[in-house]
């Protein structure tokens, strides 16, 4: 079991699809297998890598955050983490997120430290060891509600 | 691959900037579309994602006032705000463009940024508008209302649902006029225990409410909606009351999860005006999965990258024509050798290949003419306001494929033209109906293939150009002597503006009519190798035509040889070739002459013109060979000593020391290692035209 964690990352920001992967893959048990920038190409990316983990944005166009956990959800039940820029909805959508079965949920990147992103890293290694069990299961997992920061 | 940190910081940089800048041109767009349709939910919800996305990229990098700035118009941007606010909410998404666009530009020179204080206050503005009838009835806006019920109370909500209570949000705007806060929002809280179960209360005790403006509450009652309405209105108080259901009996997702957190998620998405129309959401997801089919995948490549590669098929087919010559040599010492054949074959193979190479490389530099257009509608409507003139933009060609070079050195030329269109070539409305033409004056921007070329073409229905006027002006600006310009044909008038300096508007406007501009245009057009050409119809309208190769890097050429040095010129540029005696050339004017088809065709030879330095012709040689040289509408005849033929060259960029001359506008090297210069075609009508002596200097 020495094998990296495989992990798509979905954003729209081409920004984020480059900035995202260079962070977490600062841990070297983490390998970033693609990236999809929205809902619909993230399904489809998931039925052909089969990723450990998705990480995933919550505003997209055409299917947003919301409808693709869903799906993913619904089609091909895999860990999910909601990576998302702190907005007055912030709150319902962690508690919605959360409910439709994500494993957490934390804030975007902010400035050049980016350091509180690296913090889940090891949550991402965490979430494929730990093997939690079915996802609707883990609505009980931590919210961080790091958006303020 | 590895990077350095400084590296992958600096290209990220570059990342953002760029899709910050693709960003800005959609908010653009969705602006006017705004304009023309006020309140299109789905535009303002696009809207809304793109200054989201924006919000993170700049807060990942650190950009702090471009993100807060995002971050607070992010929370105006709502449906119920674009309804409410129709053209001015139009308004706002264009100025925060404006704004967005300032502060980048800043960030990208390591400038400070600017205050964005403007915005800012037109947001709260929006925010603080008095909401005109809506507001009696409540059934709008009290729009910061955000009813963010933590979790505790989200479960509350639901677990008073299964109670069979009915949960309703409550916002009430605090009468300003009301001296004591605190005590308003004791007094309110009180109504709100009277009307049921508060579960939630924002804010939350009387420290905060000392200067609060807004107080949400979420309450479980068993009474109407339209008493809780009447109770909330208490006089002096609360200047805006609006209720609305926070959650009801099961939804249709209820039974999809059978989860219970799931049926109060659902509801708290209905109260969401993003989220709130969950077919649409749901017909959106299938649509997506059907477009994802077909997914294509694209990748972002760095310019850099492909410059790199396309240097290197350069440099190969020049390796093929080094081949293709020592096959020739081969084949003259050892004609019979079977040998020959096998490497006849391969080369041709290889030259195959290393086409369809060459082709697939120039595509990846290519981009559709929509990158350049869709600039333009945002500048017309701008200008056009400017002016107080009516224009409407028209645009064709969009998915015509151009290099991304030559696309963006067309963008600064292109915005020239379409500002002057509005300006000078439109009339005002009172004009046009005046001279039978409907009020509205409409610009058309095209773009097609033609050859190896391709044509944009700006066009407008004003009152074309002035020629007279050209012709006083260009007098008047020491341009020409006022006979020179009597004998001038109306097409050589028409390229007078393009002379530095000369402008037509009789007063200086912000716009344009600073006397730069249209020699601007023609200059990057002679950089591009590419080409100019106006046509004015009085009072129907002027088209200006912008030709340009459609790639920089390689060009189909002929060569011939004069003065014993080989030269090229670009095959899109030769009209023909015709062979002459040396006698049929007549003197006019101490200019070299050909009577051609009854045309009369200046002659040039190139050991002539100052500037290329060539060795003196052979005089005597009777007969040569004339190549019939045009560019827009203008024509000479270039004497050569000898064709040598049709080459692809890839053209190599000359270092200003090694040539001073601007008629010779790059060099190629052959397969044998023979230098050839390229000649700059509109440099060369240029120096006709101003008619600089071409016969001094040998």
């Amino acid at each position: 079991m020495s094998e990296r964690v495989r992990v798509l990352v979905v954003d729209d920001s081409a920004l984020m699809r480059k900035l995202i992967p260079i962070i977490i893959e600062r841990d070297p048990m983490i390998e970033v297998v693609g990236t999809a920038m929205d809902g619909a190409f993230a399904l489809k990316k998931i039925e052909e890598l089969r990723p450990d983990v998705v990480t995933l944005d919550l505003e997209m166009p055409r299917m947003d955050g919301m409808e693709t956990l869903r799906l993913i959800m619904r089609r091909a039940p895999v860990p999910v983490i909601m990576v998302s820029t702190h907005s007055k909805e912030g709150a319902y959508a962690t508690f919605k997120a959360l409910a439709l079965g994500a494993m957490d949920f934390v804030a975007k990147p902010q400035g050049a430290a980016a350091g509180h992103l690296e913090s889940i890293a090891a949550e991402l290694i965490q979430l494929r060891w730990g093997g939690t069990g079915h996802p609707l299961t883990s609505t009980e997992g931590r919210i961080h509600h790091q958006f303020a920061g | 691959m590895s990077f350095s940190p400084e590296d992958r910081g600096g290209e990220l940089r570059a990342l953002f900037f760029e899709s910050a800048n693709e960003l800005l041109q959609s908010l653009n767009e969705s602006g006017l579309q705004l304009e023309a349709r006020p309140s299109d939910p789905e535009v303002i919800r696009s809207v809304r994602r793109v200054v989201h996305t924006l919000k993170g990229d700049s807060a990942a990098c650190g950009f702090t006032r471009l993100s807060e700035i995002a971050h607070e118009l992010e929370d105006v941007l709502t449906v119920e705000m674009g309804e409410a606010h129709g053209a001015r909410f139009a308004e706002l998404v264009l100025i925060a463009a404006d704004t967005f666009e300032a502060l980048l530009s800043a960030y990208q020179r390591d400038a400070e940024p600017p205050v964005v204080d403007p915005l800012r206050l037109l947001i709260r503005r929006l925010l603080h508008a008095p909401d005109s009838v809506e507001e009696i009835t409540g059934s709008v806006t009290i729009t910061p209302a955000a009813f963010a019920w933590s979790e505790y109370e989200q479960l509350m909500i639901s677990e008073a649902i299964h109670r069979g209570e009915t949960v309703f949000n409550v916002a009430l705007r605090v009468d300003q006029n009301s001296g004591m806060r605190a005590a308003a929002f004791q007094l309110i809280r009180n109504v709100l225990h009277g009307c049921g179960t508060v579960i939630a209360l924002r804010p939350e005790d009387n420290a905060a409410a000392a200067n609060v403006e807004i107080v949400e509450a979420a309450l479980a009652t068993k009474q109407p909606q339209s008493h809780i309405q009447q109770r909330c209105q208490i006089p002096a108080i609360v200047s805006q009351v609006r209720v609305e259901i926070a959650a009801q009996a099961a939804a249709a997702e209820h039974e999809m999860l059978g989860d219970l957190l799931e049926a109060q998620a659902a509801q708290v998405g209905t109260a969401l005006p993003d989220s709130a129309d969950n077919s649409a959401s749901t017909r959106a997801g299938a649509l997506g999965s059907a477009v994802a089919a077909v997914a294509e995948s694209t990748l972002r490549v760095d310019a850099v990258r492909i410059d790199s590669v396309m240097n290197l098929v350069g440099e190969l087919i020049i390796g093929k024509s080094m081949l293709n010559r020592a096959l020739i040599e081969f084949d003259q010492k050892h004609s019979r050798d079977p040998i020959r054949a096998k490497l006849a074959d391969a080369l041709s193979f290889q030259a195959r290949v290393l086409d369809e190479l060459h082709k697939s490389v120039l595509k990846i530099r290519m981009v559709p003419v929509e990158q350049l257009f869709r600039r333009f509608p945002r500048v017309v409507r701008d200008v056009a306001k400017h002016c107080g003139k009516d224009v409407a933009l028209e645009l064709a060609g969009e998915h015509t494929d151009l290099d991304k070079g030559i696309l963006d050195a067309l963008a600064e030329p292109m915005t020239h033209l379409v500002r002057n269109a509005v300006d000078h070539g439109i009339e005002s409305s009172e004009d046009r109906i005046a001279a039978g033409k409907g009020a509205r004056g409409t610009i058309f921007l095209n773009a097609f293939h033609q050859g190896t070329q391709v044509v944009i073409e700006v066009r407008d229905d004003g009152n074309g150009l002035d020629l007279n006027r050209i012709r006083e002006k260009a007098v008047k600006q020491g341009l020409m002597k006022a006979e020179e310009v009597g004998r001038l044909l109306d097409s050589e008038v028409t390229n007078l503006i393009f002379e530095p300096g000369f402008s037509t508007a009789s007063e200086v406007t912000e716009v344009s009519g600073r006397g730069v501009g249209m020699d601007v245009v023609r200059t990057v057009l002679d950089r591009l190798k590419g080409t100019v050409h106006v046509i004015s119809q009085p009072g129907k309208g002027t088209t200006i035509q912008l030709r340009v190769p459609l790639t920089l890097a390689s060009i189909q050429t002929l060569l011939f040889r004069t003065g014993g040095r080989l030269f090229a010129v670009p095959i899109s540029s030769v009209v023909e070739i015709t062979r002459i005696n040396t006698d049929e050339i007549h003197r006019i004017d101490k200019r070299e002459v050909l009577h051609l088809r009854d045309q009369v065709l200046t002659l040039v030879r190139l050991n002539n013109i100052k500037g290329i330095h060539a060795v003196d012709t052979d005089k005597k040689s009777k007969r040569s060979f004339v190549i019939v040289i045009g560019a827009a509408d203008r024509r000479f005849g270039l004497i050569v000593d000898q064709l040598v033929g049709e080459e692809e060259l890839v053209i190599k960029a000359l270092p200003t020391d090694i040539v001073a001359s601007d008629l010779v506008s790059g060099a190629s090297i052959l397969g044998d290692g023979t230098v050839v210069l390229i000649l700059n075609v509109p440099a060369v009508l240029s120096r006709l035209s101003r008619s600089i002596p071409l016969e001094a200097i040998a």
